[in-house]
Parts: C-alpha cells; sequence; structure tokens
C-alpha cells in the first residue's frame, strides 16, 4: 500500500499541480481543529453520511484485518484515485468512478465497513495518459495548509490517504472523522445520493454553510475535540508500533503537500496556529459578504466621481459628447494624461516607481493583454512589497492592505482593470490579510513575494501549457482554424500544433482600431503557418472553409458569458450561424462570478478619436466631431458573447461546456484559484 | 449603329476597371446608354422594327453584363428596356387592332401593319394586351422577356417571307415607336433618380419617436429615408456602424449629423454589443435577388444575425431597380468580387511578410477582402421599394 501510495505521490509530483489530469490521492494532514467542527458539526456529519466510500478512517483506526480481505490490485496503481469529472469525459473513464450505486446499497448496511474497496478505477496513469483527457477535477486543496497541524494526526492519516474518500472537501473529512456513530445522521443519505449522482452534491455542500447554525451544540464539538484528539494520540501511537516503512511514508506524506502547496510557512506553521484558527473562526455570512463581487463604481453617481476626483493621480478631463448609453461607464479625454504623469515620474512620493510605470504603461497602450496586463501588475506590486517597509505603530498587513488599494486605485485612473486583474488582486489582498502575525516582516515579504511569483507560474504559464495540451487534442490535419484578435493562448497552441506537425490552416480575424491581428499574423507566418488575413467584416464570407474557431477571452462570467475583446460576439455568433464549433480558451484564474447579461452594463471605453484614423485612407469625414453635439464616436472595448454561441470552454482544469463555469468558479475560487 | 459603339465600349470599359459603381449610378448610366442606342439605331429596311431595335439593346445589353456581372443592376436595366420596346411595339399593335375591328374605314398604316403580322394569334395577342394593361410588377417587368423575342421572330420571319416592300406609312410607324420608346427610358431614368421619394414617404409609418435605429455603411435610399422622418419632427437615435472597408458610415454620420439627426458611429465589430439597445436596423442594399436573398455590402449579414438574435426588425430599403429576377447559386463566392489587400493590409510593412511560401509554391500570407455579404431571406423583416 505504501508503494502505491509512492506511485501516485511520484506521479502527483511529475505532474504539475496545474495540470489537471492529476488523479490526487486526497493527502490529508488530518487537522482537527475543534473550532472548526464546532461551527459546522450538524450539518456535516449529514453530508458525511452519503459517502459512498466506508469511512476510510475508521477502517484505518478499527481493523487492520480488514485490509487482509481486501481483493488483491492491480499493482500498477492499487490507489483508487478519487476523481470528480466535469465536462467531456468518455464513458470509459467515467465508469469506474461511479461505483455509487452499490455503495448507496452498502452504506446504510452494517456491513458498510467491509465492503471490500470494489470497483476501483483504473489506475491515475491509465486516465492521465488517456486518449480523451477527461476533466479531472483534483479535490480541493485543504484551506489549511497553512498549518499542516501537528504529525500525530497526520501519521494516522497515511492509511487514509491511500483510499480517499470521494467527498474531498476538508471539512467533510473532518466530519467523517468525527463521525464515529454510524447512527448519527443516515437519515438523508438516499435523498443526497441521488444528489452525489449528479455529481454536483459537492458544490452544493460547499456552497451551503453559511446556513449552518452555530451556537448549536458547543458541548458536543468540543467532546468531539478531545475524542479527536485521544484518537490521534492513539493512532500515532499505533504508528510509532509500525514498521519504519510507514513512518517513512508518513513523513514524505506530511513534508509533500506542504512543499508542494506552500513552502516558506512551514517554519512558521507551528507557532501559526493559532492566528490560522482565527482566520477559519471567522463567520461564514461575513466570509461571504466580502466574497460578494464589490458594486462597480458608476460614474454617473455624481457624488462619487467627486469623491474619487479628489483622490485621483491622474487628470481626467471629461471627454465631450459622451455617449448617453454609457455614462455610467469612465470618459474621459485620452492622450492627454500621459504627459502629465511622465513629468510627475520623479515626484510622486506615495506611488512606488515600478506601478507607476506599469500605471503608463497601460495608458500608453504599451502593455496590453489580459494575462500581459495581469503580470505586469503582479511583477509591479512585488516590486513594490520588496522595497516596502512598516511604517512605525502599523501593522504590515493593514498597511500594506492599504497600500496595495492606493497602487490599485491609481492603476484604475489609468485603464479600468480588467476581471483577471481583479481576481489578482483578490489573491494577494487576501494572502496579505492571511499573514500570520507572528511573522517577521522580512519572513512576511519574501512570503508574499513568493506568492506573487507562484501566482504567476501556477495560474498563468502553467495554466497555459494545460491549455495547449488540451487544446491540441481538438486540432486535426486539413483543419482551418480560425481565431479573432491576438491571443496569446491561441497563438501557443497554433505554435504547438505546427511543432507538432499538423497540416492545418490559419485565418486571422482583425478588427479596427487595434489592428492586434496583424502582429498575430506576422509572427505565424514568420513561423511557417499558412494563414488567412481578413477583418470582421468579411467574417461571413470566409465562414465556409472553416473548421473550428478558437477565440481568446478576457474574463468568462459565471452564466457562460465570455467577456472579450468587442467582436468576438460576432464571431461566435457566424460560426454559430455556419454550425462551426467555437472553442474558447481562458485560464480559470480569468473565470468570475459575476453575471452579464449585455455589453453595455459593463464596460470599457477606448479612445474615441482612434476611429477616425483610417490607415491608407486621407479623406476625414468627422474631422471636427467634437463640435457638433449630435455626433458622439463610440469605441467599445469589450463585448459579452451568450453561452449559446459557445461549443466548449478548455481551460486549465480540462474542457467545458460553458454551463459549467460556475462549478469551476464555486469549486476553485476558495481553494485552487487563491491558492 | 457605328455611332454608338464607342459610347458602349467606354461604358464597358469603365464597368470594368470598376470606375463605375453603385447600383443607382450603374442604372443611371445604362438606361441613359441604351437611350442613346435606341435613338442611334437606324431602323433599316427590316420588315419588323421593335424585334431589331429589341436585338441591338440585347447585344449592347450582353456586353455591360459580361462586363461586370456583379452589377446586376445593369442587366435589370437591359431588361427593364426590353420591355418598354415590347410593350410600346405591342401597345401600337393593339391600337392597330383596335383600330381595325371598330373604325372600318383606317388607315393604311395600319392595315398594313396588321397584314404583316399573320401568324400573331389571337391568343399570344390577349396575352401581350392584358400584360400592357395589368399594373407594373415585378414578374411583367423582368421576368417575361423570352415572350418578346419569340413573338418578334415570328414576326420578323412571317415579314421575311411575305417578302413584302415598306410602304411610306411604315417609316412615320418607326418613328413613332422609337419616340415612344426613348420617352419611356427617359421616364425609366426618372423613376431611377426619384426612387428614394415614394420609399422615404413610408419612413414616417416605420420610424416612431424615440426609436433607436441602426445601419450599415452609407446608402443613399437609408439616408433619404432617415431625412424623411427627421423633417416630419420624428426625434431619433442612430447608431452608424462605419462599413470597413469603404467606411461610408463616416460620410452618413456626417450628413446626419447636418440634419441634426442623434447619431452615434460605431465600428463594425461593436454592431452585436450594440444591438440589444436597438429597435430597428435599416440598410440599403446592394441588389435583391427573386428569392428574397439580399446582396449587400460587406458585414451586413453579420448586421442580420445579430438584429435576428436580438428580434430586432431588419429592414432593407431598396429601389425597384436593384430587384433582380435571378435566383442566387452560392452567392457568398459567385456574386462577390475581392477587392485590393492594401484595404487592410499595408504592403510597405508586410513586405517581409510576402515572400514566405510554402513548398508547392502557393503562397503562406493571403488577404481576403470581399466587397458584398449575402443575406437569406429568413434574416429579412422587410423590403421598402418604389412602385
Amino acid at each position: 500500500m505504501t508503494q502505491a501510495l509512492a506511485h501516485v505521490r511520484a506521479h502527483h509530483a511529475a505532474c504539475t499541480r496545474s495540470t489537471t489530469t492529476v488523479a490526487r490521492a486526497q493527502p490529508h494532514p488530518a487537522r482537527g481543529s475543534p473550532t472548526l467542527c464546532a461551527s459546522h458539526t450538524p450539518r456535516l456529519e449529514s453530508s458525511a453520511a452519503p459517502n459512498p466510500q466506508p469511512n476510510p478512517r475508521r477502517r484505518a483506526v478499527r481493523g487492520q484485518a480488514m485490509d487482509l480481505r481486501r481483493p488483491p490490485r492491480s499493482s500498477s496503481g492499487g490507489v483508487e484515485p478519487k476523481i470528480r469529472q466535469v465536462g467531456f469525459f468518455t464513458p470509459e473513464a467515467s465508469a469506474p468512478s461511479e461505483p455509487l450505486p452499490p455503495a448507496a446499497a452498502a452504506v446504510p448496511a452494517p456491513t458498510a465497513q467491509q465492503r471490500p474497496a470494489a470497483g476501483s478505477p483504473p489506475a491515475a496513469d491509465d486516465l492521465s495518459t488517456g486518449r480523451l483527457s477527461p476533466v479531472m477535477i483534483p479535490p480541493p486543496r485543504h484551506a489549511d495548509h497553512l498549518a499542516p497541524g501537528p504529525p500525530s494526526p497526520a501519521a494516522a492519516d497515511v492509511v487514509l490517504a491511500t483510499s480517499a474518500p470521494v467527498r474531498s472537501s476538508p471539512r467533510l473529512d473532518v466530519a467523517s472523522e468525527i463521525g464515529d456513530d454510524d447512527s448519527w445522521s443516515r437519515a438523508p443519505s438516499a435523498v443526497e445520493l441521488e444528489e452525489n449522482k449528479h455529481g454536483l452534491a459537492e458544490v452544493r455542500n460547499e456552497g451551503a454553510p453559511a446556513s449552518i447554525p452555530q451556537k448549536q451544540k458547543t458541548s458536543k464539538a468540543e467532546r468531539r475535540a478531545i475524542q479527536e484528539a485521544q484518537r490521534a494520540a492513539k493512532a500515532a501511537a499505533k504508528e510509532a508500533d509500525k514498521s519504519g516503512k510507514s513512518a517513512g511514508a508518513a513523513m514524505s506524506k506530511q513534508a509533500k503537500p506542504a512543499k508542494t502547496a506552500q513552502k516558506k510557512d512551514v517554519p512558521q506553521a507551528a507557532s501559526t496556529v493559532a492566528s490560522e484558527k482565527k482566520a477559519t473562526e471567522r463567520p461564514p455570512e461575513r466570509e461571504r459578504k466580502l466574497d460578494a463581487p464589490h458594486p462597480r463604481m458608476q460614474f454617473d453617481d455624481v457624488h462619487k466621481v467627486e469623491k474619487a476626483k479628489k483622490r485621483a493621480v491622474v487628470n481626467q478631463s471629461e471627454a465631450r459628447n459622451r455617449v448617453e448609453l454609457f455614462r455610467h461607464l469612465p470618459q474621459y479625454v485620452h492622450g492627454t494624461q500621459l504627459p502629465d504623469l511622465e513629468s510627475k515620474f520623479f515626484q510622486l512620493e506615495p506611488m512606488h516607481p515600478s506601478v507607476y510605470k506599469v500605471g503608463l504603461q497601460y495608458l500608453s497602450g504599451e502593455v496590453s493583454g489580459g494575462n500581459g496586463r495581469c503580470i505586469a501588475m503582479l511583477l509591479a506590486f512585488r516590486e513594490a512589497i520588496k522595497d516596502y517597509t512598516t511604517p512605525p505603530n502599523k501593522t504590515l498587513s493593514r498597511d500594506l492592505t492599504a497600500k496595495i488599494s492606493s497602487y490599485v486605485s491609481f492603476l484604475i485612473e489609468c485603464r479600468p482593470l480588467s476581471i483577471s486583474m481583479g481576481n489578482a488582486i483578490r489573491f494577494l489582498k487576501s494572502r496579505i490579510a492571511k499573514l500570520p502575525h507572528a511573522l517577521s516582516e522580512s519572513e512576511a515579504k519574501t512570503s508574499l513575494q513568493s506568492d506573487i511569483d507562484r501566482f504567476i507560474n501556477e495560474k498563468i504559464v502553467l495554466a497555459d501549457k494545460a491549455i495547449v495540451s488540451h487544446a491540441i487534442t481538438k486540432v486535426r490535419d486539413n483543419d482551418v482554424l480560425l481565431t479573432y484578435g491576438s491571443s496569446s493562448v491561441v497563438e501557443m497552441i497554433l505554435d504547438y500544433a505546427h511543432e507538432l506537425g499538423r497540416n492545418f490552416r490559419v485565418v486571422v480575424v482583425d478588427s479596427r482600431p487595434k489592428l492586434e491581428g496583424q502582429a498575430l499574423l506576422r509572427r505565424l507566418v514568420a513561423k511557417g503557418i499558412t494563414c488567412t488575413y481578413i477583418h470582421i467584416y468579411a467574417i461571413s464570407y470566409i465562414m465556409h472553409e472553416v473548421t473550428r474557431v478558437l477565440l481568446g477571452a478576457s474574463s468568462i462570467l459565471s452564466n457562460g458569458t465570455v467577456y472579450s475583446r468587442v467582436g468576438t460576439a460576432s464571431v461566435a455568433m457566424v460560426a454559430h450561424a455556419f454550425g462551426v464549433p467555437v472553442l474558447v480558451c481562458c485560464e480559470a484564474y480569468k473565470f468570475h462570478e459575476r453575471v452579464q447579461l449585455d455589453s453595455i452594463c459593463a464596460n470599457e471605453l477606448g479612445d474615441p478619436d482612434v476611429i477616425l484614423k483610417i490607415p491608407g485612407k486621407a479623406e476625414d469625414h468627422l474631422k471636427n466631431w467634437a463640435d457638433n453635439a449630435n455626433l458622439q464616436l463610440l469605441n467599445l472595448t469589450y463585448d459579452a458573447t451568450p453561452p449559446d454561441y459557445v461549443s466548449m470552454i478548455i481551460t486549465d482544469y480540462g474542457m467545458l461546456p460553458p454551463t459549467s463555469v460556475p462549478v469551476i468558479v464555486r469549486e476553485y475560487r476558495k481553494e485552487q484559484l487563491w491558492i | 449603329m457605328p455611332d454608338v459603339q464607342p459610347l458602349v465600349s467606354d461604358f464597358v470599359l469603365k464597368l470594368k476597371r470598376r470606375k463605375v459603381e453603385g447600383s443607382h449610378a450603374v442604372a443611371r448610366q445604362t438606361a441613359e446608354l441604351l437611350r442613346s442606342v435606341v435613338s442611334q439605331h437606324r431602323m433599316g429596311s427590316s420588315a419588323n422594327q421593335a424585334a431589331a431595335l429589341a436585338d441591338a439593346v440585347r447585344v449592347v445589353g450582353e456586353q455591360l453584363i459580361a462586363a461586370n456581372p456583379i452589377e446586376l443592376a445593369v442587366g435589370n436595366i437591359v431588361r427593364r428596356v426590353l420591355h418598354i420596346i415590347k410593350e410600346e411595339d405591342i401597345s401600337s399593335t393593339a391600337v392597330g387592332i383596335e383600330g381595325l375591328s371598330v373604325t372600318v374605314d383606317s388607315d393604311d398604316e395600319y392595315d398594313s401593319e396588321h397584314d404583316d403580322r399573320p401568324a400573331l394569334s389571337a391568343a399570344v395577342l390577349a396575352a401581350h394586351a392584358r400584360n400592357a394593361l395589368r399594373a407594373p410588377s415585378l414578374q411583367t417587368l423582368l421576368e417575361d422577356i423570352p415572350v418578346s423575342p419569340a413573338i418578334s421572330r415570328t414576326a420578323s420571319s412571317t415579314g421575311d417571307s411575305d417578302g413584302k416592300s415598306k410602304s411610306a406609312g411604315d417609316k412615320s410607324s418607326t418613328r413613332k415607336l422609337k419616340h415612344d420608346v426613348i420617352t419611356a427610358i427617359g421616364d425609366l431614368i426618372d423613376e431611377i433618380d426619384s426612387c428614394y421619394e415614394p420609399i422615404s414617404e413610408q419612413a414616417v409609418e416605420l420610424i416612431h419617436q424615440n426609436e433607436v435605429i441602426l445601419t450599415l455603411g452609407r446608402s443613399r435610399t437609408v439616408k433619404e429615408f432617415l431625412y424623411a422622418a427627421k423633417e416630419k419632427k420624428r426625434s431619433f437615435r442612430v447608431f452608424v456602424a462605419e462599413g470597413a472597408p469603404r467606411y461610408q458610415g463616416h460620410v452618413l454620420a456626417k450628413e446626419l449629423v447636418e440634419k441634426g439627426v442623434q447619431t452615434t458611429v460605431i465600428t463594425d465589430s461593436a454592431v452585436f454589443a450594440m444591438i440589444s439597445r436597438v429597435n430597428m436596423v435599416i440598410v440599403g442594399a446592394h441588389a435583391i435577388m427573386a428569392n428574397g436573398g439580399v446582396i449587400a455590402p460587406v458585414g451586413m449579414n453579420m448586421v442580420a444575425l445579430a438584429a435576428q438574435r436580438h428580434a430586432v426588425p431588419f429592414v432593407v430599403v431598396a429601389g425597384s431597380h436593384k430587384l433582380c429576377p435571378l435566383y442566387p447559386h452560392n452567392p457568398e463566392v459567385l456574386l462577390n468580387e475581392l477587392k485590393s489587400p492594401s484595404d487592410l493590409l499595408d504592403f510597405g510593412e508586410f513586405s517581409d511578410c510576402m515572400n514566405f511560401s510554402t513548398q508547392d509554391g502557393s503562397p503562406l500570407l493571403n488577404v481576403v477582402n470581399p466587397t458584398f455579404d449575402y443575406v437569406p431571406p429568413k434574416l429579412v423583416s422587410l423590403f421598402i421599394t418604389d412602385t
């Protein structure tokens, strides 16, 4: 068993964390925090009940003999990877992971624990190298990776890890540890199982903790905590008795999640348990409130605009001839701020120069594109954090958060944030807020810097690689791929397909005024890929030849709406009308729980003057357009593509239909997206 | 007709070189050319002048159509002129018949004319009389051209076989026919020029107060339509998609603003984003096919699809010279024209990419710049034409 465990671990380590095909064998440092138990007890017990697997912990603690009774497993990987599958997967792949109906029968039965681990799915390797890589959502990483807990309960966990429960949320596991008495809440199991079959029960359970009555049964929770501690001690004792082999495994197990998840937090972990508890103690209602997206600034609200102006660094002057429909969006004169800001470069005290530089780059359009902007911003923040010193009489976390906020508002003045940047900022702020108080300033700073590096690496760089590896399965010989604008991921896919020697043609669709496609075209042609270049007006002409449409996205909203460069919706619509599949490639960190129905309520307005500049055409019919109050020029930046035009979303967690976006958002927002 | 040949070849050249473009200009100039063809046509000794005239027009018309098959208006006008000739011929024949039956002591002129066509059966005559009397419709205007050569051929063959010498009265009859045809073509030209009026008369019935209208590119018909609504004190708002690659939307925006219409210029790519706030799409067309499909400036299919998605009425305004009796087959390709890629790419900038080619010699970089879009009839809510 330990061998098998090691195998899976090795596999796990080989695949990076962001590749989706990793079948994780639920590394779970058993950390039973009493407070957590207290707040979640009743509900969680009930949700633990339908756990199709016989409670592995119980098995581990109670009977060693049961292991002997198990049928021999295949040597390739006896561990049952518990995979939740979302999106497209072949029936072969999905079949084994549904031992639910037998389990449903087995769980209420008194012999549940003796049930052999039947129907064990094929080895993790089979799945990961499978022909159509199924979307496997690894169980969410523990929120408590910061505090790996005392080693003794973890030791007990070794056995648990070999056959991880389907229920993988940490809370649920805690609950399953607690649920010693089987009679506790068997009643709802049938119903829950029914939902479980639909594969969404986990989500429901995670989404609902706010409804848990908290005051209830504190005493019971305490009791349980004591019980838990005792059990942990017992397990530890047993562990000590055991052979050195499993102890070694325990060590490796203990070390690994910490290493992969949070390198630098390990040393301080022990000292920070207390503070961590405090963080988790927070009432869920408040947490939810914080999680809800902030209402956006509405620029037709006079008071708020006035207030914002007082704080502003950038001198904005209101554009003339504002478009009535977009009063709620900032409409300022473009091109005037840049020289002004450039002159202030050396005077500006409160702004860190690297942040300032990035702001100017946004303003001038030098840095653009969702990933590019996000990375530039994070690197600037990293620099700023590096040079940061806590002022006297202030705490680092508060002061730094305020500082970051001021940077962010400066960046917003330069150019409204993209949703992906908003997500990255949220991540950074949550990291700052969760910094243990005991950390020294330098430690905290290095911790944050490596957090940022990790975010860039995992959420953007590796995510892109994962997307490429998924999307490449959709590029076949003699394909004609159409892409719109210039998406970095799509370009990577095309490059990779070309490297693999696939024979395909690319249609690069471009649109004024940005003409981003020209740069993409140049790069593709230089690599020797056959390209056709059109502007968006000719899309209906070219669509006959196209076999697939590959699009990038600025963000994907939780109703499946793809929020992207203006024109994407038109391209997707025409492709839909011609029956051509539309694949949208987007990293999961760009997903957002916000919902948008049209392109008007939230958007960004570009410089209206650039509409008039037509390359190669001298005559200018609307030269002094601003003099006429009846005339407006509208330069939209984004539009919202309705989900029904999108055939598939390719993200780092796999390939999904647009209806599954909320699953990704909910499942990974806390545990995965924000690490 | 040696005198008209230079005129014809000049116009053919203009069409070929795309010096004349746009349905209205093409239709007008074709009609003018045909008028001069008719007026220069020397009525020979042939018995049937109408057939000879129609043949002459047809020869010129075939040249013009071949010069630029995309300009469907040319063919439409040629058909209209042929129809006029036929109509004039028949009306004079009908008058002849009438004169024969009603007034016993008729002129020699009519007598001889009647004698000329013994083969003309009563049924055909009746049909033609009906055609002449029926109110003009697309069917009668354009569809039954094949009938006229048939008649004229039978007529001329009988005339030849008879080998009758021309009477003095014939001269005046041919002069009358020619004169009538020329005036009728003049009317046609007037009709082409004034097709906007009957169309824009309907503007107030379709545009209500505070309407939001979207249009693509610039069409004179659309402009007149919106002007007419504005003149009737309707206040409305117009989104003008610029209509790349010609960017005539800018021109239209300028014209509308001068009339005091609230106008917003958007890029073509923003059409989908804005269409959800639009009440009606009003666009012009290049030609309307027999199945109701529209050959329109490029980008229109995108607009029509977006309009359908948001259940916005898609209204096409077009003069009747754009109505074409042909059925489209693969219109995206066959009724289209690829323009210079210089609209999209600057050759200077991309000169380094032009040299690349694959092993088999085909270039790596293709640039496609079509002119027209085909909008299938199911996407169109309403056609507004004159007549």
